[in-house]
């Protein structure tokens, strides 16, 4: 059975490439387009793993992340953190929160899905290996 | 967290983040596939890729590069909707 993932992420595009990336590879996919909405169909679905975006409107994904993390329903999904280029501070608070790796953006088709694909393989945490 | 102001790219960044040509890039904007700003500067024009732009092209490249999509057919892929 295909493996699923939650795509967080504000811009369309960067859901669009998300999304194909992952569906061309196999993988059910679903969005939503903030931390809110993200935050209601978590509650009603189940995925294997999470790439949420740290900068969106409404509930960023720190705070989405900071609730998955205190809900014992869902908190062992691996997740994965998108973060701005030379943001080292979202780097340093994602791992204090919980995020098991991260993705610094812009980014290739290919770094997101040697992520996931390790993750959901070894649940290797991917935090330190930059 | 506030959001951040829209950061915009040069072309040798642009080429950089994207990882293709800078003659690939420019025919890709005669296609509409990317819509860089100008940026004027003395007598000379700058081209300023915003994030969107870069997305775009990725999305595009991998359309036509991995899965063998036309390039029309990965412009069309591109006004879907999607999640």
């Amino acid at each position: 059975m295909s493996k699923s993932v939650f795509i967080v992420d504000d811009s369309p595009t960067v859901r669009k490439l998300l999304s194909l990336t992952l569906k061309f590879r196999g993988y059910n996919v679903i969005g939503a387009a903030n931390g809110k909405d993200a935050w209601g169909i978590l509650q009603k679905d189940k995925f294997d793993i999470a790439v949420i975006d740290i900068i969106m409107p409404i509930m960023d994904g720190m705070e989405l992340l900071s609730k998955i993390k205190d809900d014992d329903r869902i908190n062992s999904i691996p997740i994965i953190i998108l973060v701005a280029e030379g943001d080292e501070k979202s780097i340093r608070k994602g791992k204090e929160l919980g995020a098991d790796s991260y993705l610094v953006k812009p980014f290739q088709p290919d770094e997101l899905l040697a992520k996931v694909e390790s993750l959901l393989k070894t649940g290797e945490k991917l935090y330190d290996n930059r | 967290m506030k959001n951040s102001p829209r950061k915009t790219f040069g072309t040798v960044e642009a080429i950089s983040k994207i990882k293709i040509s800078p003659e690939r890039l420019r025919y890709w904007e005669t296609r509409g596939v990317v819509k860089p700003k100008y940026k004027k500067c003395g007598t000379r024009k700058f081209r300023r890729y915003s994030e969107d732009d870069i997305y775009r092209a990725i999305l595009v490249k991998m359309l036509v590069d991995d899965e063998k999509y036309s390039l029309a057919g990965a412009k069309r892929k591109l006004m879907e909707d999607v999640h």
